[in-house]
């Protein structure tokens, strides 16, 4: 019989092998992170562009649409390439992965990470901003800065945060109810209405359980508050606990009459889309106004598929380009930052046929001859157009009403 | 002569410690690392917005009724899917005294699990929901009027679509597997020789095939079922939004809006590694575990 006492000087040296190990590994991580880059914002735009050229740059972003994936990799990814020798490298992933990834970074002390840029929008603006994750402010120093659009409200604010700099605003969308007016020739335009139309057909209609939905849930307090300006501003507890309460009866007084009697609630836009499609719903709903045409375009929704903001108005918010502050390549993500706001990149991302985008550019700063090329992009055929829908546009509110809507959704609705 | 056996004896021993070091190295210890920094996020002691030591999260998560409820979830759809999977397995194998893959195209059981588990998903949805092909097909003979009359079979209070993604994956498995012990331990030559002794074919069945087989699978099975409670795929597209299966509540929690909700999906994590352990431990001390 072999005594265990023998294997006690094999378990030391095993240990002191694995310390070794880990000390080499955590000082080779230690030196690949010592190699600090210039700061790009003490540079002149020339540097910035000298220190960018040759480099790749990692953006991370939603890859859902084949629209918009084909505007990325066949007109900015070559561009991007011939214009300023950048490499562009997308990585599938959207807010709350850029955070995730971002947050794990910084608390393993990783200086250079592997995010670059994010399209990111509100919510993944508060979260990077509350961790220090976003790089900046760095807008001012883009060249094309100076045609965005930052008098309007709906493009300096961010959840009714002032964007300052820390991230750079790419596009502007406003959320739309979709429907088939074949199946549906008159759509319910305010919740009084919508309670009818359920009871008439239930089973018909849900909200999916994200971002878009809670959207829609913001967009439902304004009716019941009669006006949106009872929300701008700082979050106050008593406004939200007052129409959140009106909220949660009138989804609660009616989810028998949603789909799966409310039981249960698509986790995103893609398989709500998917059950409209089937016909087992209705409706859809989206974040981007253009929707429709793209679809249809893509030959996924009938030609009879319409889009509508009820009375009380939907919100309309930007999406934008945030810089990581552990980005390793930040002079890159500025230059593709600013291609991105220059006038071409952004009227070509208007054209319906190519994404449909609305741009953040104040087309009145531009050149004649691009004020001109904005004013001959091909209308929408299908989406309502974005002046219309615009006469109803409600700003994001503060950040804090999401997370609530969020928790409280889940509680008062779903496990209610 | 002695020489080189002890030499011989020496590499071996060598190479075995390597291959325990590695093991070590690569699977045991960031494995460890990975609870101890699960442990110390849920108590406020990891993490960028850590600010103390706090049992607030897990308190939190004790209070409210629903982190046992998924728990309870995934226990229920892990068990059902076993059982029902092993069962008809054992039933096959059976009948087909250990011959089942020497039959003709018998190599179809290999084709499930060669499809991720998001594909076979992604196929029962398009098979069993509202506007799916079976409901498609009963439109079309008549049997429902729209698509909302079809019977609820994914996204459902009972997890019907999940149970049944899991039974084909896991039916496959079983069947392979279980064949294999059965001719590997001779099971059929035991089978006659109970029933030489006098043994009817019910009692064989009883007295020889089912300890045999149950003695020597059950480590396969435990490790399956761990597989089943900790899927990820499945039920985030099968499931409904409540009761949610474990992993999708742990990365629904870790990627909501809120970051203060992150602590209390590493509280779920930690959990769930030391239920983890916890079994792997008791299967090492039961008859015929893990060695």
């Amino acid at each position: 019989m072999r005594k265990r006492t023998t294997n006690k000087p094999a378990a030391g040296r095993m240990g002191l092998a694995a310390l070794f190990i880990l000390a080499f590994l955590s000082g080779s991580c230690r030196q690949a992170g010592s190699r600090e880059a210039r700061d790009p914002l003490q540079m002149s735009w020339e540097e910035v562009l000298q220190e960018a050229r040759g480099s790749s740059v990692h953006l991370m972003m939603w890859q859902g649409d084949p629209f918009i994936n084909r505007y990325m990799n066949e007109y900015v990814k070559p561009k991007l390439d011939s214009l300023y020798g950048i490499r562009l490298v997308l990585l599938e992933g959207q807010g709350n992965r850029i955070v995730s990834q971002v947050m794990t970074e910084k608390e393993a002390g990783i200086r250079r990470g592997g995010i670059d840029m994010g399209w990111i929008n509100g919510e993944t603006f508060y979260q990077l901003r509350q961790i220090d994750g976003l790089f900046g402010p760095f807008v001012e120093k883009l060249p094309n800065s100076r045609y965005i659009d930052f008098d309007n409200p709906f493009i300096a604010f961010d959840f009714q945060q002032a964007v300052e700099g820390y991230e750079c605003p790419w596009g502007n969308v406003q959320q739309v109810i979709i429907y088939d007016s074949l199946r549906v020739p008159d759509p319910p335009r305010n919740l009084e209405a919508l309670a009818a139309y359920l009871k008439a057909h239930p089973g018909t209609f849900t909200l999916s359980n994200d971002f878009t939905g809670m959207t829609l849930l913001k967009a439902f307090l304004v009716e019941l508050a009669g006006s949106p300006d009872t929300f701008y501003g700082a979050f106050r507890e008593q406004t939200y606990l007052k129409y959140s309460g009106m909220l949660w009866d009138w989804i609660n007084g009616h989810k028998k009459y949603f789909w799966r009697r409310g039981e249960t609630f698509p986790d995103a836009v893609a398989p709500l889309h998917q059950l409209f499609i089937s016909g087992e719903l209705n409706f859809s709903m989206s974040n981007n106004d253009a929707e429709v045409d793209n679809k249809i375009l893509q030959g996924l929704f009938p030609e009879t598929t319409r889009a509508y903001v009820p009375d009380h108005g939907s919100i309309q918010n930007s999406h934008y380009m945030g810089i990581m502050a552990n980005g390793a390549n930040k002079a890159g993500a500025m230059v593709l930052a600013d291609f991105l706001i220059s006038p071409e990149a952004q009227w070509r991302k208007a054209d319906p046929a190519v994404w449909g985008d609305g741009t953040v550019l104040a087309t009145e700063k531009l050149p004649p001859e691009w004020q001109k090329k904005f004013a001959s992009i091909p209308h929408r055929k299908y989406s309502p157009g974005r002046a219309e829908i615009g006469k109803k546009a409600i700003r994001e509110f503060d950040a804090e009403y999401m997370i609530r809507l969020y928790e409280d959704f889940r509680k008062k609705v779903i496990e209610n | 002569m002695r020489i080189l056996e002890k030499k011989s004896l020496k590499i071996r021993y060598l190479h075995r410690k390597a291959g325990l070091t590695l093991h070590v190295l690569l699977t045991l210890l960031p494995l460890a690392a990975g609870a101890v920094y699960a442990l110390l996020y849920s108590v406020g002691l990891a993490g960028s917005l850590a600010a103390g030591f706090t049992l607030r999260y897990w308190e939190s998560l004790v209070s409210r009724g629903t982190l046992w409820q998924t728990f309870a979830y995934s226990a229920y759809i892990m068990g059902v899917s076993i059982v029902l999977s092993y069962a008809s397995a054992l039933a096959m194998v059976i009948s087909a005294r250990g011959r089942l893959m020497e039959r003709k195209g018998s190599r179809i059981f290999y084709l499930p699990l060669a499809m991720p588990a998001l594909v076979l998903a992604f196929f029962a949805f398009r098979f069993l929901s509202g506007g799916g092909w079976l409901a498609s097909l009963a439109f079309g003979s008549g049997l429902i009027a729209s698509p909302q009359e079809f019977p609820e079979l994914v996204n459902d209070p009972y997890g019907l679509g999940i149970i049944f993604v899991h039974f084909l994956l896991a039916f496959a498995f079983f069947s392979i597997y279980l064949d294999r012990v059965y001719a590997n331990e001779r099971i059929e030559e035991q089978v006659q020789s109970a029933q030489l002794l006098g043994a009817g074919y019910r009692q064989s069945l009883r007295r020889v095939v089912w300890p045999m087989i149950l003695r020597k699978t059950w480590p396969a099975i435990s490790l399956y079922g761990l597989f089943v409670f900790g899927s990820y795929e499945v039920p985030l597209l099968l499931g409904r939004s409540t009761p949610e299966m474990l992993s999708v509540r742990i990365v629904r929690m870790l990627s909501r809006f809120n970051l203060d909700d992150r602590p209390e999906a590493f509280a779920i994590v930690f959990a769930y590694m030391m239920l983890t352990v916890l079994l792997v431990f008791l299967l090492r001390k039961s008859k015929g575990g893990l060695r």
